[in-house]
């Protein structure tokens, strides 16, 4: 590792299992039933009402695979720093030879380091030069490669249902296959779990808070199956599970179950899937394990998988229009983001090689679909196996996280996307189709470990994609009706309702309908950059209906279409808009014993898309032949309206 | 980075490799021959199976033959290239060479943890990065859009001793403020906000403006910025101080590397 001389590296653990535990607790200066009880200050700040943090829990440093070959040194120390407003050096861009040095226009709150948990190993034998395997020319290839090639090859080992380590590197000393590997992937777990340790804020402070985990990268057939692990405290498994020990999403939650949340006293574990719309409709499929029923395997995946990733750097999931099997009307704001441009229906099926962007895709890729299909689930077996909150995130592979802002955008994956010209004619996996990503909302008492996993549990928490937009979000039976207009809001909306993530119950009388509030403020921004105004907010609603057909429809409850638009050529905003929008809604169309779910979407105005700036940016110093194709085909949008989507509430339960 | 064990030199090997499909090592072997390019059979194995993953079908003898010949044309246009010396004039090449070796600089300097009394000398010289912010703890009443006399009436309201949780518009972060800091309270009310406030006298009620309407508030609480103590933030100071290392040691092995070196400008004296 880059980070030298560590106790890690100094004793190399026999024993796997706690192994990686007791390393860690070997280096630190805290004695160990202290570490044990992961005790910290209680928080001067701590709010009964909750208090709105912001974070990142979706990024990759230079100890993923894909972020190391593309030349990103950012490690996850140094991840943890930027998140708290440090700057970070990533490859130079064009034919600059200093690095470019990036720093967040804020900090965050809160973040997790959440590398490969697959080739942990392999790239920490392949990068130090201590290593036995170092010389090899497997790892020669692998430090230089600049092609696609190894990436391929590394990705590969991903997509099968028995896959194996690379042996060339794994079998150390003729030793059993991928014992060099493991051992040494435990090495690696406990350095990462040292850096979220080094963040954390442990005092009554609590100004950042960092978690412990890790991405399992399984991807059958090229399908995206993704997910994030994180942890609750600084209790964790000795090893990450990655896709060569639990090669199907069910086997990492068995791991998590039987490592962790029922094995390890104080250990507790959240998975969270990511890229649906990568999937060609294989993430949110009811499909189950055979070795339990299927109602036992649905609540499994309940349990272990309260959240979604809507938005992040390769596309939003929230919903598609064109794609059958839901009826309502064409609602104009999911035309953001997009991944792919064409596609093909899956239509109750499931198609493969998403990933490289082939495939159909299914309704079941965008959260309203998913949603849909967890209470088709819910009635055909009695459990839902989706009742999905939201969460955003970035994906980076820069070791940056929160780096969300259109204006700042370096892509995503290093020398890759690093300059304009590459971003823009890039193709891993849509160059000019890439975004920025987003952020992770939660309302959580303080801002702690604790706190913010138990949000993230019961689902009051929100993404953006990117902007700090503050939303609350309650339904009930009795609210009152003049909400907006008391400054009691959450406290009497906590009182008779419940807020984002919860579920409504039946109502108190046959003709009884739900009401929701729905409270918005525009992002504040910075003293250089104000943030933008707010369009419109919306609730969305999702049902099915007696037939069993599914519908979706879209309410504009506060603001509306203001006519606001953003000048492409100087990315001047003209049009007014809101610094807050506040609704009361009650649901004209609900009906009794029809399961529903409601969730909010908040539109600010339109502002430019990075690639917008970016091609202005080259048309100045350009030769016209060499501008890239992406500026002037039209294909990709000029402006976006960055937005703001919460966890559903559902009735009369999910 | 071309330390490659003796053997892949070897001749015998390459017969072997060319001989026989067999799981191998996954790259280009340089011959001492420059008129031979060797495929081993590890990648045309690899390059078959991304091949069959993208079709769904094995590849058949003739796209095999097309993928090897189009990696040796790519291999044979590359050592022509090299034979040119055009890798020296390429501003591509050149960056990620320069960039390439720094890296291999700072892999290759040596890292330790800090001492504490390193660690206390680093904070104390950097005071402000990690100076614990203020805190306030105050009570406000929210008023949404710009309504002056709505906020003087309420002022007033507050002045005479009005309770506050009733009165002005809901505020999504909530009415009542325990120990919040100065940092995270300019990240939610904005930077400005959070400035006047910091100024505020405590026990009096003041109108504030943020970008949403006017905020009428008391401070209840007052705690002031001070200098870290470092345990509070020893994560923090160790993480910046082993970065500071790594860039103080890179930079010297960038410093030896330059004395073996000598500049000399053309038409000029010599440099010292």
């Amino acid at each position: 590792m880059r980070r030298g001389s560590t106790c890690a590296r100094r004793q190399r653990p026999l024993a796997l299992g706690l192994a990686a535990l007791s390393l860690l607790l070997a280096c630190s200066d805290d004695d160990a039933a202290q570490a044990q009880l992961d005790v910290r200050e209680p928080c001067v700040d701590n709010n009964p009402q909750r208090n709105l943090y912001f974070g990142d829990l979706h990024v990759h440093t230079a100890w993923s695979f894909d972020a190391y070959l593309n030349e990103v040194r950012v490690d996850p120390f140094d991840a943890y720093r930027f998140a708290r407003g440090e700057e970070v050096e990533l490859p130079p861009s064009g034919t600059a030879t200093d690095p470019t040095r990036v720093r967040i226009d804020r900090p965050l709150d809160f973040a997790a380091v959440t590398d490969h948990a697959e080739f942990l190993a392999e790239v920490n034998l392949c990068v130090e030069p201590d290593s036995p395997v170092y010389d090899t020319s497997f790892c020669v290839d692998f430090r230089n490669s600049m092609d696609s090639e190894v990436l391929v090859a590394f990705g590969l080992r991903l997509n099968t249902e028995s896959p194996n380590r690379f042996e060339e590197i794994c079998t150390e000393g003729g030793e059993g296959m991928g014992t060099a590997c493991v051992e040494r992937a435990a090495e690696v777990w406990a350095r990462m779990q040292e850096a979220a340790e080094m963040a954390y804020d442990r005092s009554e402070s609590c100004e950042f808070t960092s978690f412990v985990g890790y991405e399992w990268s399984g991807a059958l057939r090229l399908s995206n199956l993704h997910r994030n692990v994180i942890f609750r405290s600084a209790r964790v498994p000795g090893l990450p599970t990655s896709h060569f020990e639990a090669p199907r999403a069910w086997e990492l939650w068995d791991a998590l179950e039987n490592q962790c949340i029922d094995g390890l006293s104080g250990c507790d574990a959240l998975s969270i899937p990511h890229n649906s719309n990568w999937s060609n409709g294989n993430l949110f499929l009811a499909e189950y394990r055979e070795d339990m029923s299927e109602a036992e395997a649905a609540a499994q995946r309940a349990r272990l998988e309260p959240l979604m990733e809507i938005y992040q750097h390769k596309g939003d999931s929230e919903c598609l229009n064109g794609v059958s099997g839901i009826l309502g009307s064409t609602d104009e704001a999911c035309d953001f983001e997009k991944l792919r441009l064409e596609f093909e229906d899956c239509g109750d099926g499931t198609g493969v090689q998403g990933m490289v962007n082939r495939g159909c895709i299914s309704r079941r890729d965008y959260l309203r679909g998913a949603l849909l299909a967890g209470m088709a689930e819910e009635a055909r077996i009695g459990v839902n196996p989706f009742p999905l909150g939201v969460m955003a995130s970035t994906d980076t592979h820069n070791g940056t996280p929160g780096q969300v802002s259109e204006r700042d955008y370096v892509g995503h994956f290093g020398t890759r996307e690093i300059d304009p010209q590459a971003r823009l004619t890039g193709a891993i996996p849509a160059g000019p189709l890439n975004s920025p990503g987003g952020l992770v909302a939660v309302w959580a008492e303080e801002n702690s470990r604790e706190a913010i996993f138990d949000a993230m549990r019961r689902k009051e928490s929100y993404g953006t994609s990117g902007p700090r937009i503050a939303v609350r979000f309650f339904g009930g039976w009795d609210l009152p009706e003049n909400l907006c207009e008391d400054p009691r809001l959450v406290e009497l909306a906590d009182a008779n309702g419940v807020p984002m993530g919860g579920t409504l119950g039946e109502g108190p009388a046959p003709a009884a309908k739900p009401r929701f509030v729905v409270d918005a403020l525009a992002d504040p921004g910075t003293a250089d950059r104000p943030g933008m105004p707010l369009q419109r907010v919306q609730i969305i609603k999702g049902w099915i209906d007696a037939e069993g057909q599914a519908h979706v429809e879209v309410h504009d409850v506060a603001g509306g279409d203001n006519g606001a638009r953003v000048d492409p050529l100087t990315c001047e905003p003209t049009g007014e808009g809101a610094q807050r929008l506040c609704a009361v809604w009650e649901d004209p169309g609900f009906v009794e014993d029809q399961r529903a779910y409601y969730y909010v979407r908040v539109l600010e105005n339109p502002s430019c898309r990075w690639s917008t700036r970016d091609c202005a940016a080259l048309a100045a110093d350009t030769p016209a032949d060499e501008v890239p194709a992406a500026c002037t085909n039209g294909l990709h949008a000029e402006s976006v309206q960055e937005r703001a989507w919460t966890s559903p509430i559902w009735s009369p339960s999910p | 980075m071309s330390r490659g064990p003796a053997w892949l030199e070897d001749p015998l090997v390459h017969f072997a490799v060319l001989g026989a499909l067999t799981l191998g090592l996954w790259q280009w072997t340089r011959t001492p021959d420059a008129s031979v390019i060797v495929v081993e059979a590890s990648r045309v194995q690899s390059l078959s199976e991304a091949w069959a993953l993208e079709h769904g079908r094995a590849p058949d003898a003739a796209t095999r033959r097309e993928m090897v010949e189009a990696l040796a044309r790519d291999e044979m246009l590359l050592r022509e290239a090299r034979r040119l010396g055009l890798e020296e004039a390429d501003p591509i090449v050149r960056r990620r060479l320069i960039q390439k070796m720094r890296f291999v600089l700072e892999d290759e300097a040596e890292r330790r943890e800090p001492e504490t009394a390193e660690l206390v000398a680093w904070l104390e010289s950097h005071p402000e990065r990690y100076r614990r912010p203020g805190r306030r703890g105050f009570v406000q009443v929210f008023i949404s859009g710009d309504d002056p006399e709505r906020r003087d009436a309420l002022l007033a309201q507050l002045e005479a001793g009005e309770d506050p949780a009733t009165l002005g518009d809901p505020f999504v972060h909530g009415q009542r403020f325990a120990d919040s800091s100065q940092d995270a309270l300019a990240r939610s009310f904005g930077a400005d906000f959070a400035e006047a406030l910091a100024q505020l006298a405590p026990g009096q009620w003041a109108k504030l403006r943020s970008s949403w309407g006017w905020h009428l508030v008391r401070v209840d609480a007052k705690v002031e910025s001070r200098p870290a103590e470092l345990e509070e933030v020893r994560g923090q100071v160790r993480a910046d101080w082993m970065e500071a290392q790594r860039e103080r040691e890179g930079e010297a092995a960038i410093q030896r590397l330059t004395q073996q070196y000598e500049i000399r400008v053309e038409g000029e004296a010599e440099s010292p």
